[in-house]
């Protein structure tokens, strides 16, 4: 209980003194409160608390006791400086001393709902349900219809199981506001509480109508439907479910949130940033984090979730400074090193890299996730031995993982020790022999080595022990992977299809149906798997190409101009996109589609990018179309000059082939997709 | 008053709107209330036990998490034991701190008074480790329970020779595990008859891997899980020798990673297999449904237990599982942190839950508890489950840290009553001040139930992180009638963990009760089963049906009242559907 009527200290004399000349009569020191009726405040014990909030805090407590110091301080100034501390010491996690601020803020001023509101918020926060609901009802004495507090008033009740009184609270708030989402929410929330689903619904959906980044709301229409048992709709809603209620406004509890305290605003937006990174909405992530480092700039936590957040957004300079500054922080501290590596490896600075993951592992030599990281490192550069030797420890903590175990049979295929990678995951499957994942490398390798008999029985093995579409949409493919290998076309394509129909974003199995449809010339069926694949991923340039050229055999070179010119206009578009571009259009004898003058400058776009043979080659082709015979001679001669000694017989032959072309004056020749 | 097995539904229903505070009490009923339910026994049963935490200042987090307990026949003469679970020095820089076990010396058989004897040292339990919890099941069908300890650490089992002693099998057996194992239970994965291992782990937390965490006001204090990586568990299955496999991958455990620190193990949409419902602190708690081919399937989301009536993760800790409302199914409970509500989650019967924790009355009393062990059980024999929760908090108690406590964890412990009647539920919390081991204050984490005197009722045994263990014996249940049953697979004494058994009384009323040692936090209960029976007519015919793992059943009884029986499998009349 709050410690009342105190024994005297300078700060309550202080304080009466501020209110009333510290008199020793019985005389009311304002027009409401009397010395009896206001609790003594302790200066904060800073042993209590860190260094940061015991600064600010202790500086609200003076700034308090300045105020009661003052002699002409009134009652209002008096309830307002009680009311900064107890913002300040509520927002930094003392709700005590906060809710003895707020108290005696009422005290002096009871007509000012403020205090009792903030009163109110301090019960919620304490879990003492029934003051808060007091305190609520007594805020809305004096405003009937606020509502905030008839929003938290009513989630009170509906805490408490009070669900009639919770209802008349949303019903009213929905008279005066048909749009207010929290109140179809809590409507909602009662309706299901009370088993009226089929109302819940109704509530939810126009709740998530009004506000759908409320995706919480997802998570009780999704239960909602279970118990309707309609699993379907279910299933969806509950695998759309998030983290966000609906929002209202509430410009007093802004005040708390958004107020002097440092902590609380860390764990606010900490807790906001979390959340917005499991969502995978990366860049609010990185927004509340940078606001978590702003609120408190030494703590490395909120430093290092920073860096995770925008090496999301694909921020790796703003990252790497992130977890440097959390590292400074945090010491020597193994996670934040390792988090780093990573970055530094896919950035580049692969030295840095080396040295941030050993240093890692000195100071945790049991870290899976480095010693993981550890070996793809030194897989990516070549060095398979010391990475066999470092899964070789990570299998020796976790001698199951089957992603080790894979990983490792993955190094050994490297090293073209096929069969000593199937060795492993054969006695790898006698332990584990219903895990799909094994038995699908073991698949794929055994028909890589022709062995595809093999391969298809481990993989149908793998088809009866997958547990989930996923699983199952890759088994599939990889089982096609094997037929095609094993000459089994038409079952192949079987395999990929039943790899996409079980999950449409299967990018392999897409591009697999297409290729092998295409091999076997079952052109208009490449063409659909074709369009298929590029109405999911259309910035792939190679499958454009692909498919462009897939349309000029079919004879519809508009087709293959479209396709190309869909990408063509964009920044990343690939030289190779570009310069088939521009060989169609030198090369196409309809001249609807032909292009010189265009191709002339999707070539030199190209040969900037990449300064290939081939792309030369392009420009030289281009120029020879513009009637620029002597630049096309001259550029073949240097593409002879420094690449001839590289080049495949059959592309020299072309090469010297279309440079007597230019130099006759005609024009040259080249595939469409030359290379 | 039993309540009828059908119908329970509506009852639930029909209590909205009743809150814990239920309106004004007669004197008679405040004074009904106000009865000592429990006494503490703990100096006067000779229990010395005082837990140790390591104290090493830097806030390790496993030193503010353990440890629990088990309560055991280890000798077979007919009363249980305990296990206690230490801690000790956590760095290992100081000699390691051992568990203990104590004898049950009492002579209950005369109402005697309880008496523990310490027999660590003669047991042979070995010394090391840094204790979490413990999991009692018997591995190899000797008929003596054996013990699984959890560990910071490598966990062990202990086979129990049934001549009071015990020997660390853990390697012969495989079931090893270095990392921070927390929860365990033992459990019929196949309906095979031998018993089977599930073992939970809590986060990546390794001391070079220690992060130091801070308070709302910025002291030092013990992180959140969210500090750490979720890390797998694991499922070891019995060869039927007492050696085991580790089937994590195969069984479909190893697919999810997550936060586990509490287990139990039931049958929860009634297919005759045994099911895992995992509780997991911060993150979202796992039912995994036995699909009877040795895998399991997560369905918590789906079946409405993953998350609580916000649609959020709760800091799930303890749990238990029970027919709480009487229609022949089991729901669900779990204990969660301060500003989180504790959870129940009530089964339809076909493994959907709904939480109904509001509609009940449980929610407000626990918002400002961090609860560990509990338990459904009935404190009064009167036939309906009453529920009680350990408290002791994981982060500083702003509160007490304002008034300079040392330790600023501690908290109350809680009883919630049953007081409804046949036609309604309801629970009130019980706040006796006189002459209750409840209210007193500490930082408590297991709890394990039984009936330490043999009179017909459960007794408590409560560990609290750095302090004592403590016993509380139940003074009123043996008042009414009851009936108790071991449950055995076989004659050596086996007994059938997993099997369900209905009672059926003469005038239509059931019970419905699940053999298991898992539950709680970190703790393992007795297996025999108790049903309250109320102010029965004495005359009345109680007979029972047992669901077998692997769904068998079969009818025993009559059963006399008021005594401990034995039921073996094989023994039984075959039942009927009707029965």
């Amino acid at each position: 209980m709050l410690n009342r009527c105190a024994p005297v200290t300078l700060l309550f004399c202080l304080a009466l003194l501020g209110l009333a000349a510290c008199t020793d009569t019985d005389q009311a020191p304002t027009q409401e409160a009397t010395p009896q009726t206001l609790t003594l405040i302790a200066r904060p014990d800073p042993s209590t608390m860190d260094d940061t909030v015991a600064k600010l805090v202790t500086e609200a407590w003076e700034e308090l006791n300045a105020t009661l110091g003052r002699a002409s301080a009134t009652a209002e100034e008096t309830a307002n400086a009680y009311a900064r501390y107890g913002l300040t010491a509520f927002g930094n996690g003392l709700s005590l001393p906060a809710e003895m601020a707020f108290e005696n803020a009422s005290a002096l001023m009871p007509k000012d709902v403020r205090w009792i509101y903030f009163l109110a918020l301090v019960s919620e926060y304490q879990g003492n349900l029934e003051q808060a609901e007091q305190r609520f009802n007594q805020v809305l004495s004096f405003r009937p219809s606020d509502p905030p507090t008839m929003l938290r008033l009513a989630k009170v009740y509906f805490e408490q199981g009070r669900m009639e009184e919770a209802t008349a609270l949303y019903e009213k708030i929905l008279q005066a506001d048909s749009g207010s989402a929290s109140a179809h929410y809590g409507m909602g929330r009662v309706a299901s509480a009370q088993s009226n689903y089929r109302e819940a619904v109704e509530h939810f959906e126009r709740a998530l109508a009004l506000q759908p980044s409320a995706d919480r709301i997802h998570y009780f229409l999704g239960q909602a439907w279970r118990s309707l048992n309609d699993l379907s709709k279910a299933k969806f809603h509950l695998q759309k479910r998030g983290t966000s209620e609906p929002h209202f406004v509430d410009p007093l509890f802004d005040q708390i949130s958004g107020g002097e305290s440092r902590i609380e605003g860390l764990w606010t937006h900490m807790n906001a940033g979390s959340q917005a990174f499991v969502d995978g909405d990366y860049t609010v992530a990185a927004e509340q984090f940078r606001l978590a480092t702003e609120n408190l700039p030494d703590d490395s936590r909120s430093w290092q979730s920073l860096g995770m957040a925008l090496n999301k957004t694909g921020d790796s300079q703003g990252a790497t400074a992130a977890y440097e500054k959390a590292l400074e922080l945090a010491g020597d501290d193994a996670v934040i090193r390792h988090e780093l590596a990573k970055l530094l490896y896919s950035s580049g600075a692969h030295q840095a890299a080396q040295e941030h993951l050993t240093r890692a592992l000195e100071k945790d030599p049991k870290m899976l996730a480095a010693l993981k990281t550890q070996a793809q490192m030194q897989r990516a550069t070549n060095r398979a031995d010391a990475a066999l030797n470092t899964y070789d420890k990570a299998l020796a903590l976790d001698p199951q993982s089957s992603d080790l175990i894979i990983a490792k049979a993955e190094v050994l295929l490297d090293m073209n020790q096929a069969e000593t990678a199937v060795d492993l995951l054969l006695a790898a499957n006698q332990i584990n022999p219903q895990d799909p994942d094994l038995l699908m490398t073991l698949g794929l390798i055994m028909a890589d080595i022709e062995r595809p008999a093999d391969a298809v029985a481990h993989l149908k093995q793998a088809l009866l022990n997958a547990q989930d579409d996923d699983t199952r949409s890759r088994a599939h493919y990889a089982l096609g992977f094997a037929q095609q290998r094993g000459g089994t076309t038409d079952a192949a394509l079987a395999s990929y299809a039943k790899a996409i129909e079980l999950n449409p974003r299967h990018q392999a199995a897409h591009l697999s149906l297409a290729r092998t449809h295409f091999q076997m010339r079952q052109l208009d069926d490449a063409m659909a798997a074709y369009q298929g694949y590029l109405s999911r991923w259309p910035d792939h340039d190679s499958v454009v190409v692909e498919a462009a050229q897939l349309s000029l055999m079919l004879g519809n070179g508009r087709q293959a101009l479209q396709l190309l010119e869909a990408r063509a206009s964009s920044q990343s578009a690939s030289p190779r996109l570009l310069g088939s571009l521009a060989r169609l259009l030198v090369l196409s004898g309809d001249s609807s589609i032909a292009d010189p003058q265009r191709a002339l400058l999707l070539a030199e776009q190209a040969l900037i990018k990449n300064g290939a043979p081939a792309h030369a080659e392009t420009l030289a082709l281009s120029q020879a179309a513009n009637g620029q015979f002597d630049e096309a001679v001259k550029l073949q001669q240097h593409i002879l000059k420094v690449a001839a000694d590289e080049m495949p017989p059959t592309v020299l032959q072309r090469v010297q082939a279309n440079l007597q072309r230019y130099q006759s004056g005609s024009l040259g020749n080249l595939p469409f997709d030359a290379r | 008053m039993l309540m009828p097995l059908a119908g329970c539904q509506s009852e639930l229903d029909s209590n909205q709107g009743d809150s814990v505070a239920g309106g004004l009490d007669t004197p008679e009923q405040t004074a009904e209330q106000h009865r000592p339910l429990f006494v503490d026994v703990t100096q006067s049963a000779g229990l010395a036990f005082a837990h140790e935490n390591g104290g090493s200042g830097r806030f390790y987090m496993p030193e503010i998490m353990g440890a629990g307990a088990a309560l055991l026949d280890i000798d077979d003469d007919g009363d249980l034991d305990l296990y206690l679970v230490q801690g000790g020095p956590i760095d290992g820089n100081l000699p390691s701190a051992s568990d203990r076990l104590y004898r049950n010396d009492s002579d209950v058989k005369v109402g005697g008074e309880l008496k523990f004897t310490d027999i660590t040292d003669s047991a042979g339990i070995p010394t090391g480790g840094y204790g979490m919890g413990v999991a009692t099941g018997d591995v190899d069908g000797d008929g003596h329970l054996d013990l699984y300890v959890t560990n910071f650490g490598p966990n062990r089992l202990l086979k129990n020779q049934g001549d009071g002693t015990f020997t660390d099998i853990s390697e012969s057996a495989a079931v090893g595990d270095d990392r921070w194992s927390v929860p365990a239970a033992f459990f019929d994965l196949e309906g095979y008859g031998d018993l089977d291992l599930y073992v939970g782990s809590y986060v990546d937390f390794r001391l070079q891997n220690h992060r130091d965490c801070f308070s709302g006001t910025g002291l030092a204090d013990f992180c959140s899980p969210h500090s750490y990586s979720a890390v797998t568990d694991r499922v070891f299955r019995n060869r039927g020798n007492g050696v085991f496999e580790d089937v994590s991958a195969n069984s479909g455990i190893r697919s999810v990673r997550s936060k586990a620190l509490g287990v139990i193990t039931a049958d929860f949409d009634a297919d005759g297999q045994t099911d895992l419902y995992v509780a997991n602190d911060g993150v979202a708690n796992q039912l995994w449904l036995n699909q009877g081919d040795g895998r399991f399937a997560e369905s918590a989301l789906l079946a409405g237990c993953a998350l609580n009536y916000e649609g959020l993760p709760e800091a799930s800790m303890g749990v238990d599982a029970a027919d709480v409302d009487n229609d022949g199914d089991e729901d669900l409970f779990m204990t969660h942190l301060r500003g989180e509500t504790n959870t129940l989650y009530v089964n339809d019967g076909s493994g959907n839950f709904e939480d109904r924790t509001i509609r009940l009355g449980l929610a407000g009393p626990s918002i400002p508890f961090t609860g560990f062990g509990t338990a459904w059980l009935d404190v009064e024999n009167d036939g309906k489950l009453d529920l009680l929760t350990v408290n002791g908090a994981v982060t500083v108690e702003e509160r007490l840290v304002q008034q300079g406590d040392a330790f600023p964890y501690h908290q109350p412990n809680q009883l919630f009553r049953n007081v409804g009647s046949a036609t309604q539920f309801k629970f009130q919390e019980y706040q006796s001040e006189n002459n209750n081991p409840l209210a007193a204050s500490h930082v408590s984490r297991g709890a394990a139930f039984g009936d330490l005197d043999n009179d017909g009722d459960l007794d408590v045994v409560i560990t609290n992180n750095s302090g004592p263990a403590r016993i509380l014996q139940n003074v009123v249940g043996q008042d009414n009638a009851w009936l108790g049953l071991r449950v055995l697979l076989n004659d050596n004494g086996t007994d059938a963990l997993g099997a369900a058994v209905t009672l059926q009384l003469s005038d239509g009323s059931r019970l419905f009760r699940r053999v298991r040692t898992s539950g709680s936090y970190v703790s393992a209960n007795d297996p025999r089963l108790l049903y309250g029976l109320g102010n029965l007519d004495e005359d009345i015919r109680v007979a029972a049906v047992v669901e077998w793992v692997g769904g068998q059943r079969e009818l025993f009884g009559p059963l006399p009242l008021r005594r401990y029986s034995d039921i073996i499998r094989g023994q039984g009349r075959p039942a009927t559907l009707t029965d």
